[in-house]
């Protein structure tokens, strides 16, 4: 079923709206889920949760893409289970993907006044300026929290080609911030 | 800013960005065999239209139809609509099994996808194991393996894997395994045999084609860094590169690494590994370093300068030649 009719039995509050979304992205929702939690219960938990949080948001959203607005609430979710597990339960993935990214930045707090969503523009027109097989990789990496292998399987790469093209972009990452004013 | 920051920033991006990386299908490029076969039928559909006497304006149709057919084949392709992922037959062997457990822990193909058997020295055997492959039905495939040391290298960071059925062995690398030192480093990895260096640029400027010889020997170069030199976890890895160095391991499958001197006393080298090992030198070190790369740099200005000269040297002599030739 196409998206805008999923978003269509959302609106007419037909619970078919979450049978056809579980179909489509049910396994889209886990996996963001579990490269976070690396737990097959609570990534479940959060799945549902998912549905139920679209189930509120729609109406009155009416979100132009829906999958990734999807993988955000089950991201949101997931890392909400973080914050509330807490004591030593983070998963590598996170784990890895977060020290990757230490390499673009000096690790003292950021500015109070800085702004995240500046800071999320800037990542996303530095993202635009890639090529589009890069900031593919880029978000895999780490918005979704992919691991290396997974990531050059599904581009048909081999691991060091995607480690290499991450390491490249990390550091043109940094030196765009920095040229944009950001203190990193 | 803290990479948690950078990390909730990231979590923001544009929701298109997302989509497409939720939707992307990678590119893949017509197989020249497919070309060949095509190019073969045609072939076939000219001989026999031309046996059986065929009218000719009949044949040039059906080769229209045909090629208009190949070439949205085609178009269907590039564009990514039809990719398939590779089957499991297709695969080689460390694609199958790309990753192994040796001792509790895990190694990764230095060679996925890419079928490099490994040429350097076997030593002793460690261990009979059994690897694990998933198909993409999600069907467990298991296979015997002989796990085997490789000649002055440590077991902990890196084994040669030997299939049941196949010939060769291959190269697996512990991507976990961490030194403390540049010396451990070399010495565990064997470094100084197995790397090769080629082309390099400074900066992040030209990269020096087929000059590598102008590095000097691996000892020269090498001689700079310390074994004493500590490893670096850091974040502050990422400042402008003064030489990147790209590096090579044929004898365990390895290509187009990079070995990189950072502006601020930081060595890196991704040679072996997913996470590069970095390490930091003395001010001194670095230092000498840095005249050693001053020195470099002159010898290939200099360098440019004669091949300019040379050249121009031959283009003055075009130039005195061809006006009598035009205006005559």
């Amino acid at each position: 079923m196409e998206d805008a009719s999923i978003i269509e039995l959302f609106w007419e509050r037909n619970q078919q709206a979450i049978e056809e979304t579980d179909k489509k992205y049910g396994k889209l929702c886990f996996s963001v889920a579990n490269n976070l939690l690396n737990n097959f219960h609570d990534s479940q938990e959060c799945v549902s949760d998912t549905y139920l949080a679209v189930w509120n948001k729609i109406p009155p959203t009416r979100p132009n893409h829906y999958p990734a607005f999807l993988c955000r609430i089950s991201k949101n979710l997931a890392l909400k289970k973080i914050e509330y597990h807490r004591a030593n339960k983070r998963d590598s993935n996170l784990t890895l993907s977060l020290d990757e990214l230490g390499d673009c930045v000096s690790g003292v707090n950021i500015d109070a006044q800085l702004s995240y969503k500046q800071l999320s523009v800037a990542i996303s027109t530095f993202l635009y300026s890639q090529k589009e097989r890069d900031r593919v990789i880029f978000i895999r990496r780490y918005w979704f929290c992919d691991d290396i292998s997974y990531i050059a399987k599904r581009m048909g790469l081999t691991e060091n080609n995607v480690t290499l093209i991450l390491f490249r972009m990390r550091q043109s990452l940094r030196k765009y911030l920095t040229k944009e004013g950001f203190d990193i | 800013m803290t990479k948690e920051d950078l990390f909730k920033a990231v979590d923001g991006v544009d929701l298109k960005l997302i989509d497409s990386a939720v939707n992307y299908k990678p590119h893949q490029k017509i197989k020249l065999a497919i070309v060949g076969t095509a190019a073969a039928v045609l072939l076939v559909v000219f001989g026999t239209a031309l046996v059986t006497g065929e009218n000719i304006n009949n044949l040039l149709n059906l080769t229209r139809t045909t090629t208009g057919q190949q070439i949205s084949n085609e178009a269907e392709t590039t564009m990514g609509v039809t990719y398939t992922e590779q089957s499991w037959d297709e695969k080689n062997i460390t694609a199958k099994f790309p990753t192994v457990f040796y001792a509790g822990k895990e190694y990764s193909t230095l060679s996925y996808a890419e079928d490099k058997k490994t040429t350097k020295k076997i030593g002793n055997i460690l261990s009979e194991e059994v690897a694990y492959g998933t198909r993409p039905s999600t069907e467990e495939e298991s296979i015997k393996i002989s796990v085997y040391s490789l000649e002055n290298v440590a077991p902990e960071f890196m084994i040669a894997v030997k299939f049941e059925g196949h010939d060769g062995l291959y190269a697996y690398a512990n991507g976990s395994f961490k030194v403390s030192s540049f010396g451990e480093f070399l010495s565990s990895t064997d470094f100084v045999n197995i790397v090769s260096f080629g082309d390099f640029s400074f900066g992040t400027g030209e990269i020096e084609h087929n000059k590598g010889e102008l590095l000097g020997d691996k000892a020269t170069l090498l001689s700079f860094f310390k074994d004493d030199m500590p490893w670096c976890e850091d974040d502050t890895a990422f400042a402008e590169a003064l030489i990147e160095i790209r590096v090579d391991a044929p004898e365990i499958g390895i290509s187009n690494r990079v070995f990189d001197v950072f502006a601020n006393g930081i060595v890196q080298t991704n040679l072996f590994n997913h996470v590069p090992y970095t390490f930091k030198m003395s001010e001194d070190d670095f230092k000498r370093f840095k005249n050693y790369i001053s020195s470099l740099k002159e010898k290939i200005t200099e360098s440019e300068i004669n091949n300019s000269f040379e050249s121009s040297e031959i283009t003055t002599q075009v130039e005195t030649t061809v006006p009598l030739i035009v205006w005559e």
